[in-house]
């Protein structure tokens, strides 16, 4: 009788497995229960979405997509904090937006190896504490150039957290 | 110890097959109770006269009937053990067999469903925009923040810039003077 079990057991093993999906398929299938369940209004969000990614240049959209598998590989806490920041973001004013828009496309003007430099040196920088973080930032010239509302700005951008 | 209970096992004591104890207790109440022990030596006298009787071995051709049925009926009995076997196997696969085409078939199986999903109503998109649309979905959900999410990285950069560009400056003005 135990052995019956056991080929019982071994061939109910081999049925389910042999045909288990992958990591991907089962996202796809999540993503589909996902998709069923949602109210009107939220499906209409998302194929508004769509159409718009649609309409996005190829560039554009293999960015967005570069960006949501980067973002999928943080930690928690830098996800947070990510989602954080651009809460505080989408909060902004558009002419304040439009402002820290400006200082972004310094950063993208940029040339490729300075852009490294830079992001190794954050790098570096994030390992430090946040109150000795806030203290590099108070000292450096970029906080210097910024207005009060500029600064309370930047703070709730830079440490949402 | 009772009359009842020892009358019930007075064969079993006469076979030896009661514990030690058990048959001390029984033997006790025999001393005491003189119906039981009167019953108790009926009893041992009728199976005394049992070992008079010769062992004859029955006839062959009955033998042989006797073994054949008993052949039978350990096979009648594994095929009886073997039907609940069967029955569990078979709805084990059962399950698997209903858990691999609806849960976890495979991405073609998936898709097929999907054709029989009915394109919202409320909507003109076609079902296989509606399969790109399950695809990307968590993207999807959130297009807007992923579009920012490379842009909103960048403000971390802003402050080591500003520095960068001094640095540039001190460089160059030192070259300068190196030069004058």
């Amino acid at each position: 009788m135990k052995l019956l079990f056991a080929i019982g057991l071994t061939v109910f093993t081999v049925f389910v497995h042999a045909g288990n999906s992958t990591a991907e398929e089962q996202r796809l299938r999540r993503n589909k229960v996902m998709w069923e369940a949602m109210s009107p209004q939220e499906k209409g969000r998302i194929i508004e979405n769509y159409r718009k990614w649609k309409e996005q240049s190829e560039e554009k959209r293999r960015r967005t997509r570069q960006n949501y598998e980067n973002y999928r590989e943080l930690s928690p806490e830098e996800k947070y904090r990510l989602k954080e920041r651009y809460r505080a973001f989408q909060g902004l004013d558009s002419s304040i937006r439009e402002r820290v828009n400006e200082r972004i496309r310094k950063v993208d003007m940029l040339p490729q190896e300075r852009k490294e430099r830079l992001s190794e040196k954050y790098r570096r920088m994030r390992e430090i504490p946040v109150v000795d973080r806030m203290k590099v930032l108070e000292q450096s010239l970029f906080w210097k150039s910024l207005s009060d509302q500029e600064r309370e700005i930047f703070k709730r951008l830079m440490f949402p957290d | 110890m009772n009359c009842e209970w020892t009358k019930d096992n007075l064969i079993a004591c006469i076979d030896r097959e009661l514990d030690p104890s058990q048959e001390l207790l029984l033997k006790e109440h025999l001393h005491d109770c003189s119906a039981c022990r009167r019953e108790y030596e009926k009893i041992q006298i009728a199976w005394k006269t049992l070992d008079c009787w010769k062992d004859l071995a029955p006839p062959e051709h009955i033998q042989k009937n006797i073994l054949r049925e008993i052949k039978g009926g350990r096979k009648a009995k594994w095929l009886y053990r073997m039907v609940p076997a069967a029955a569990v196997l078979l709805i084990i696969a059962g399950i698997g067999f209903f858990y691999n085409s609806t849960d976890t078939g495979s991405f073609r199986q998936f898709t097929v469903e999907k054709e029989n999903t009915p394109v919202e109503a409320h909507t003109d998109i076609s079902q296989e925009n509606v399969d790109d649309i399950i695809v990307n979905l968590q993207l999807l959900r959130e297009k807007d923040f992923y579009d920012s999410l490379d842009r909103l990285e960048k403000i971390d950069y802003l402050p080591l810039v500003e520095d960068r560009q001094e640095e540039d400056k001190k460089e160059s003005n030192l070259l300068e003077m190196h030069a004058a």
